[in-house]
């Protein structure tokens, strides 16, 4: 791919991806460093960051401690893919000690419709990568700068809604891109989504492309295209470039835009060079037609839109088009046993048909026939993972945090995990929502999403008397659909133990002051910066 | 549109009050030229995000978190430079000279050659490795690229502190070093480090308030030794521009630097003279943010030493804490010790070098303020003066 932006200098990411293509990792692995160790890696400079094209990171403990991502296209497993992917957990993701709360041998769903998992050795990659591609599965290009798990509505092909199912485009992006050496190599991270239901479940606004469905005025269904979205610490909504994408043009589109982005995007400052930057830069209009010079096809302007709503989640039992259900099970930060994610993967087999994962850090399974509902809602498992959560576990997110990962500030998935049980204990159902979202990142780098939740978290150093004590920045007022818009930062650096109080405080006082349906987000929304942050200082009456 | 500044394009979030990212320190600090090249932001980077780049100043090689450490703990950024003196127990208030559990006028009795003054903190520290008390010392030798630029390096031997004995006049970035990379060490070390006073002063605010440091291994640190200091240089300016190519001294002729009573001193392998002029005249080389510095003295040191106060040829030492005893017991015997010749004089250039500060500092000087400075309050007092955050895309790299 040639690189045209002018007066380029490359920054060190760069001129390790030129020196060896990173993809070339992948047989490094199987043959050098799974047979001679860690320090192996260590010999080759920027080879710790071309892990990332196999899905690959080191964990903040160093040494041969490593974090895997599995890409997971639209969120769709089989259950044998299921099965095999928590038996690897409990093979492989052997912690020196238990987690205090999770304990050893579990996974973590991720925002992004993947599974990671930690405290795998090198040695052990060749056969967990065995082990996965006999079922199809791979983690090439789970990270690194280049095609991320495409995502798309978890229950695509079965929602009563949809305009269509549009989960063979995703799976046909994800399989353009996946081992494509010509587009592995773009400025930073490129992050797809594409849905055909009406409730923007793949989060288009967020993404650097966001296909939603539209209708051409002859009925042609397809997409819209949105560019540019995205979170991390420079927070952009997508922009319309007011494109139209007939479903069997969605791999042209996207691979054209991935082009764009790989000749004209930042390669100099790795801090803004995510393609929502240079969106940015050249606007809509000059983005369509610098994107019309590289596609083979002619651009048609976009349709009309037919998202009619953001839809968090997919929990609880509902009926599918075929006249079946899926049952969505509320995973509490995306965390759990490898043993129960084999045990799902059973469920599915003999309950259903194949199991989703949701952006929301849940699991559904799906295509339950309604005579064996209640025999699936019996189920052992389902008390751990409920269909029927309280509103603060059920809108619970949390990132990796502290305990693995080399960015976090603070510790985050426990912590999330205590503060929604608080708030649900506090509250029980009296909170006036089915859900209240709080999204918690151990960093600006957004992964848990903070940014469109009800309440969001950001992990932050915080000063006190006796020293530097673990914090969080609050954010208030999130949401994707029609009132899209992120939280502002309401307050800065608050310590973690006073985090409760102030959040009771917040939502005693929406109670007080709530209209007549009015959810928390737009009471936040409404409600003057200072006046939320002098409630959250206990400031105010 | 390359900087920083198109994030704030995109979004209409309002940030968090109080929130700090690298690139106000790089305002503020870096690109303000108040940058005194002491290391802390890349000691403090949890994350390690933090490098040093080819112009020897900080840069940004990974993501930033938005911890606020790198902030917190810059001398001339959040960290109230004069705050740091309590933690060691100064409560002499502005005027004194911090605390002080012994003083002497000292000298080595061996002839140990290239030692700068006395040779004190050369017996200091090859007495502590001989007895092994400690595993390592983190100070500067000659760069093997560079004539008479100072780079910092880890001391593991007696051999190796007397290799790198003698003075340089650039900082080093010695805190971006405390990750000890590359060098063999036992797995808890423990390393003495021999800086400039704001460097010591990051080291032991970093140490009174613990927190993860990334690969910064700041625990491992057990002594300090400040070398007492008015300010440091640029090595471009002051050994390139200023002696090489504007005097045209060849830097290989060079055998030993000095600043002594006012004066750059210059000799050559053979111990002769030749350069002598007042240090003023090279005033233009100097770091700009030294001159915010009030704390010649070293008073968050363990042990503080120079040649002030001392005859030609003898170092003044300054033991402040329980530490520095100890240290010092190792090495009382190696040394000829006297009462302080003149510690009038470590008064009045203490009193000149805070004359300076104070009216560069455009914040209020307060040794018993809280450590920490905000980047508002920091806005507050600079903006607008001839040291105020520089606003343009703030991208080197």
């Amino acid at each position: 791919m040639r690189i045209l932006r002018e007066n380029e200098r490359l920054n060190n990411v760069e001129r390790w991806k030129l020196e060896r293509h990173p993809l070339d990792v992948r047989e490094a692995v199987l043959e050098v460093y799974s047979k001679k160790g860690v320090e192996a890696i260590d010999e080759i400079p920027g080879e710790h960051e071309r892990l990332k094209w196999v899905g690959i990171y080191p964990q903040n403990q160093g040494g041969n401690n490593f974090m895997q991502r599995i890409k997971v296209p639209g969120g769709r497993l089989t259950p044998e893919q299921a099965k095999v992917i928590g038996r690897i957990a409990q093979d492989f993701a052997t912690g020196p000690e238990p987690n205090p709360y999770f304990g050893n041998n579990f996974l973590d769903i991720t925002t992004r419709q993947d599974i990671q998992m930690h405290w795998l050795q090198i040695e052990e990659i060749p056969e967990i990568w065995r082990r996965l591609e006999e079922v199809g599965m791979t983690t090439v290009q789970a990270c690194g700068d280049s095609a991320r798990n495409v995502v798309c509505c978890p229950v695509s092909g079965l929602d009563r809604e949809e305009a269509f199912d549009a989960y063979p485009v995703a799976r046909a992006i994800t399989d353009f891109f996946v081992g494509n050496r010509e587009y592995a190599n773009l400025p930073r991270k490129f992050k797809m989504s594409v849905t055909g239901c009406v409730e923007d479940c793949a989060q288009a606004e967020i993404n650097d492309i966001g296909m939603v469905p539209a209708r051409l005025e002859d009925g042609t269904l397809g997409f819209n295209v949105r560019v540019g979205g995205g979170l991390g610490d420079g927070p952009r909504m997508a922009t319309d470039i007011d494109v139209f994408v007939r479903p069997e043009e969605a791999v042209e589109v996207a691979r054209g835009i991935a082009q764009l982005f790989g000749e004209l995007g930042n390669r100099e400052n790795r801090w803004t060079c995510r393609m929502r930057y240079l969106v940015q830069e050249l606007g809509p209009e000059r983005f369509r037609e610098e994107l019309e010079e590289r596609v083979s096809i002619g651009l048609l302007p976009a349709g009309e839109e037919l998202t009619k709503r953001y839809r968090g989640d997919h929990l609880g039992v509902h009926e599918q088009k075929d006249g079946r259900y899926y049952v969505g099970l509320n995973v509490v930060v995306g965390r759990m046993r490898g043993e129960d994610l084999e045990e799902a993967g059973r469920l599915a087999e003999e309950y259903g048909r194949d199991i989703r994962l949701a952006n929301d850090q849940n699991l559904i399974i799906t295509g339950v026939p309604e005579e064996r509902l209640d025999e699936l809602l019996r189920e052992k498992l389902l008390e751990r993972y409920s269909p029927n959560p309280k509103p603060f576990e059920r809108g619970v997110v949390a990132c990796t945090g502290s305990e693995f990962c080399r960015f976090a500030i603070v510790e985050t998935k426990i912590r999330a995990v205590e503060w929604a049980h608080e708030m649900d204990r506090r509250f029980g159902d009296g909170v006036g929502q089915d859900v209240v979202r709080m999204h918690f990142s151990g960093c600006a780098a957004s992964c848990a999403q903070p940014q469109i939740a009800d309440i969001g978290f950001r992990g932050e150093t915080a000063k006190t008397e006796d020293g530097i004590v673990e914090g969080v920045d609050i954010g208030l007022g999130g949401s994707l659909g029609a009132d899209a818009a992120f939280i502002d930062w309401v307050e800065g650096a608050r310590p973690v133990d006073g985090v409760p109080d102030a959040l009771e405080r917040l939502l005693r006082r929406f109670q007080q002051e709530r209209r007549e349906g009015e959810r928390f987000h737009q009471w936040a929304r409404r409600k003057p910066n200072a006046e939320l942050r002098a409630i959250i200082r206990e400031e105010a009456g | 549109m390359a900087g920083f500044d198109i994030r704030e394009m995109m979004n209409d979030i309002e940030e968090a009050p109080g929130k700090v990212w690298f690139w106000d320190l790089e305002k503020a600090v870096i690109d303000a030229d108040r940058c005194v090249q002491c290391g802390a932001c890349v000691a403090a980077c949890p994350s390690d995000s933090i490098g040093i780049a080819e112009d020897d100043l900080p840069r940004l090689v990974k993501m930033c978190t938005g911890c606020s450490l790198c902030w917190d703990f810059c001398p001339r950024g959040g960290m109230r430079h004069e705050a740091t003196w309590k933690i060691t127990g100064a409560d002499d208030g502005i005027d004194g000279l911090g605390r002080i559990e012994e003083s002497y006028t000292a000298r080595l009795r061996e002839d140990v050659p290239g030692v700068q003054d006395g040779g004190v903190v050369t017996a200091i520290l090859t007495s502590l490795l001989e007895a092994g008390e400690i595993d390592g010392v983190l100070l500067a030798r000659e760069s093997e690229t560079e004539p008479w630029k100072g780079e910092t390096f880890l001391a593991r031997t007696p051999e190796e502190v007397r290799e790198c004995a003698g003075s340089f006049y650039n900082q080093t970035l010695a805190l971006g070093h405390l990750d000890f990379k590359g060098y063999d060490l036992p797995p808890n070390p423990r390393i003495a480090v021999v800086g400039t006073p704001c460097e010591i002063e990051g080291i032991k605010a970093m140490q009174a308030r613990p927190w993860n440091w990334g690969s910064s291994r700041v625990e491992a640190v057990v002594l300090t030794i400040a070398l007492l200091c008015t300010k440091s240089f640029n090595y471009e300016k002051l050994m390139l521009q200023e002696i090489s190519e504007e005097r045209g001294i060849d830097l290989d002729e060079v055998g030993r630097v000095d600043v002594i009573r006012g004066k750059l001193i210059l000799q050559d392998h053979a111990g002769e003279t030749i350069l002598e002029e007042s240090i003023k005249h090279f005033h233009g080389a100097a770091l700009k943010g030294c001159d915010e510095c009030a704390d010649f003295m070293g008073r968050a040191a363990d042990i503080s030493v120079g040649s002030v106060g001392s005859a030609d040829g003898y170092s003044s030492v300054l033991i402040r804490s329980e530490e520095g005893l100890e240290a010092f017991e190792h090495a009382r015997e190696k040394l000829e010790l006297r009462e302080l010749d003149k510690p009038e004089a470590l008064y009045k250039l203490d009193g000149l070098d805070k004359r300076i500060a104070f009216k560069s500092l455009k914040r209020a000087f307060d040794p018993d303020a809280p450590l920490f400075i905000d980047y508002e309050e920091h806005l507050n007092s600079y903006a607008g003066t001839d040291r105020a955050p520089v606003e343009h895309d703030a991208v080197r790299y």
